[in-house]
């Protein structure tokens, strides 16, 4: 988020004729003409380099903003944004740190999206799209959200929590025109009391739903309500249901919308007749629109045959849920030639991924999950071997997620030269500080073969064995790096300075369990202000050097997290100690405080002194 | 320095309270870590010790790998929403395995076997025997040796002749029987 540049200047009309300040010469343009055309603009970087080419493109851009991103809720107050830009009508914001998905964040870190609802409701009343993700969603927020704004239409929740089936019945009670509600990766551990009854609270002449996934949420639905609903809704494409619904109520929907694009089935566990297992054949066969096929919890290979007839066009297949064994999996593969994205579990092993490479040649993504990561038994899941099966299959590979428990650097060079084209490359050695398994060198080489070959890199993670000369590979030759994830690697301050002098376009660094201590920290001070955060955790960071950077850079938020309840570290302790974890990110202010009680926020400290509203 | 304060701090017990009361409240925090550095002097030794530790324990056992807190970074809800089909679940179908001539039984996890095929390559394997193919009207042909499980009832049946399921609920023990011996269950020798 670009701060302004003349904070000076009036801010309620489109056209700033005030030339008293101005320094620049007027834009050739009149002002309704540079209007229209940057109502074209789309790319949030596009639209942040115009906004400061000067006062009047600023201007003309903040009116002509319809989408607001915030990839870090702190960053910014609600405030500014309203005040910077009046005509917003859809927004994304995210919240928690990544790190939050593996329980390293305490749980009332904060990113409570309502002190922002309450600041739209005011400004934004013509709101119509909210997508958030790891933000904590109150129930208080979805009954605001569902009366403030008459025209909403489109709902999405990306790893949030805090909310109920109370929520979502105001959700269906009142969005008149809602299009699409769609909620991912909610972990349910939390919520005490969900029912499925908000489906039946869409009122019974309401049919505008474009999107509708309740996948995550794991609660018996009122099946009728939800196959009335999807018969009203004749615009459906989307339609992701939870592990409650059965195969033959899945055949029944499917008879329903056979124009569907996405589908995400139910459970695959129910017994069939034979003469269910044919109308679920047909009912599948009817959608020849799918282009992504999800959910398949518990589908077995008896089942698989029934989805055949549906996968012809399919470029999205996600077997995540379903541990298929790499016959049945290739045999299904053999049905799906034009995959693009390809997520499973690996249960398939080596075997399955060698069907990969040789039925999917136009794969894009693929994402092999681990079945059991807690499995003590060494020879189950995929090796080095499927990965390079994969690369030598499939040209076109560049977004890879592979979690495996054996690596070579040998593999990854092979890899790719196959596939020199990687954006993304998440490489999880399950078990940490894991050598070359076959040299029992590092793995430095490895990465070091990544950040060489493939120039357009965008985001890496690292495992295994690996010492600073990583770190100076990738500082050496990731210039177009933005997210790097680092875990249980390194040898000194000087590889994590590597990474903060070397990679230009560095936005994200989350670091966990590696040697990297106040020097490392304060050596990147400039840089922390053109990224979008930092973490660290049990690293050699201590308070002192947070201290000494809050100092520094005002602009800095530092936060840390003392991993102890009611216990506040004192500012004027003299004792240096580690801090369990820090994250630091830019902003005018610090924002944290701003719209939530203290209390709220026992794990956290800030460091800045610079903590009140203003 | 931040060592000679620490060695300085008199009630080293453990203690929690607020800043401002008490300088020793902070033990509880550098015991649980185990890990004290001082700021000024980052000790190249020091930090190499750490990591040296941190290494050798991550190539000891296993076990303690499984309780590394967010690790492997698998999100909380994939981890919720899938069970592993578990090859060997808590409750598994052992039963003892005879040969005649063996000197000894072995004992199998029917349920890790997902039908007959697999059943027979496992015992094959196990006795270094070839058990040759079914059919059901002549039992196994092909071979001195013939798969055969005790029942509930006590009684010798042949494998094979029922579903799968059936002998799984029924298979009290498997003998490997010499052909020549098992006349009476229908072989034709």
């Amino acid at each position: 988020m670009q701060t302004d540049p003349n904070p000076n200047k009036s801010k309620d009309s489109p056209t700033n004729s005030d030339s008293t300040e101005s320094t620049q010469s007027p834009s050739p343009f009149p002002d309704d003409v540079l209007g229209q055309v940057l109502s074209f603009l789309n790319s949030d970087k596009d639209r942040s380099s115009v906004s400061l080419v000067c006062k009047d493109w600023y201007n003309a851009e903040r009116w002509t903003r319809t989408k607001l991103f915030i990839g870090n809720c702190y960053s910014v107050s609600p405030q500014i944004v309203a005040t910077r830009f009046p005509k917003i009508t859809s927004v994304t914001l995210k919240g928690k740190p990544r790190f939050s998905d593996f329980n390293l964040v305490p749980q009332n870190w904060g990113a409570d999206v309502h002190y922002w609802l309450v600041m739209f409701a005011k400004v934004y009343p013509f709101l119509e799209e909210l997508r958030l993700k790891r933000m904590k969603v109150s129930d208080e927020s979805l009954e605001l959200l569902a009366t403030a704004f008459p025209g909403f239409r489109a709902l999405s929740l990306m790893s949030c929590d805090g909310f109920s089936t109370d929520g979502l019945k105001a959700i269906a009670t009142h969005c008149r025109n809602l299009t699409e509600l769609d909620i991912q990766d909610t972990d349910m551990s939390d919520i005490d009391d969900f029912n499925g009854g908000w489906l039946s609270c869409f009122p019974e002449n309401f049919g505008s739903l474009e999107v509708l996934n309740f996948a995550s949420l794991d609660s018996e639905v009122n099946f009728d309500a939800l196959e009335r609903l999807v018969s009203r809704c004749k615009s459906l494409r989307v339609l992701k249901v939870n592990k409650s619904i059965m195969l033959d109520q899945l055949q029944r929907l499917l008879l329903q919308a056979p124009q569907l694009m996405e589908l995400g089935t139910g459970s695959f566990q129910q017994e069939l007749l034979p003469g269910q297992f044919g109308d679920l054949e047909s009912a599948f066969s009817n959608c020849k629109n799918l282009q992504t096929l999800s959910g398949l919890w518990e589908v077995t290979s008896i089942y698989l045959p029934v989805l055949y007839a549906a996968c012809a066009s399919l470029t999205f297949l996600n077997l995540s849920y379903a541990a298929l064994r790499s016959v049945e999996f290739g045999s299904l593969l053999a049905h799906c030639p034009n995959l693009r994205r390809l997520w499973v579990l690996d249960t398939v092993e080596d075997k399955g991924l060698e069907a990969v490479g040789s039925s999917c040649p136009l794969l894009e993504e693929l994402r092999v999950f681990p079945a059991d990561p807690y499995d003590q038994h060494l020879h189950s899941g995929v090796t080095e071997s499927g990965f390079v099966a994969v690369s030598r299959g499939c040209s076109k590979l560049h977004y890879v997620l592979y979690f495996c428990r054996q690596m070579t650097n040998a593999a990854v060079a092979t890899i790719v030269q196959y596939c020199p084209n990687f954006t993304h490359f998440r490489l999880c050695i399950m078990n940490p500080g894991r050598p070359d398994y076959l040299t029992n060198e590092p793995m430095d080489e490895a990465f070091g073969a990544v950040v060489k070959t493939c120039s357009k890199l965008q985001r890496l993670s690292v495992s295994g064995l690996l010492t600073d000369l990583t770190f100076e590979y990738i500082g050496k030759y990731a210039k177009n790096l933005e997210t790097l994830s680092v875990a249980f690697a390194g040898s000194s301050d000087w590889g994590m300075q590597c990474v903060l002098e070397g990679c230009p376009k560095l936005r994200k660094l989350e670091i966990r369990d590696c040697p990297f201590g106040n020097a490392a920290l304060l050596s990147g001070l400039e840089k922390y202000e053109t990224m979008r955060s930092l973490w660290m955790s049990s690293c050699n960071v201590t308070i002192t050097a947070c201290q000494q950077l809050a100092r520094e850079m005002p602009r800095l938020n530092v936060e840390g997290q003392d991993g102890m309840p009611h216990l506040l570290f004192s500012l004027f302790d003299r004792q240096d100690l580690l801090l369990p974890s820090l994250m630091l990110w830019s902003g005018t202010r610090a924002v944290k405080m701003a719209g939530e009680k203290q209390s709220e926020l026992d794990h956290s400290f800030l460091l800045n002194e610079n903590m009140r509203n203003d | 320095m931040a060592q000679e304060n620490y060695l300085n701090l008199k009630e080293t017990e453990l203690r929690l309270g607020l800043p401002g009361t008490d300088e020793s409240e902070f033990i509880g925090c550098s015991a649980k870590n185990n890990k004290r550095a001082s700021p000024e002097s980052v000790d190249d030794s020091e930090s190499k010790a750490n990591s040296a530790a941190k290494s050798a324990e991550h190539e000891t056992s296993s076990a303690s790998k499984a309780q590394i807190v967010g690790w492997p970074p698998v999100r909380s809800y994939r981890k919720n929403n899938f069970q592993p089909k578990k090859v060997e679940s808590e409750t598994g179908m052992y039963v003892k395995v005879s040969m005649d001539g063996a000197p000894y039984l072995r004992k199998i996890d029917l349920k890790v076997y997902n039908g007959y095929l697999e059943l027979l390559k496992a015992l094959e394997n196990m006795f270094k025997v070839s058990i040759g193919e079914y059919s059901e009207r002549e039992g196994y042909k092909g071979s001195e040796f013939a798969p055969a499980y005790e029942d509930e009832d006590g009684d010798l049946m042949l494998v094979g002749d029922v579903p799968w399921d059936m002998l799984m609920s029924s298979c009290k023990r498997l003998r490997i029987v010499k052909v020549s011996e098992a006349k009476g269950l229908g072989c034709a020798v």
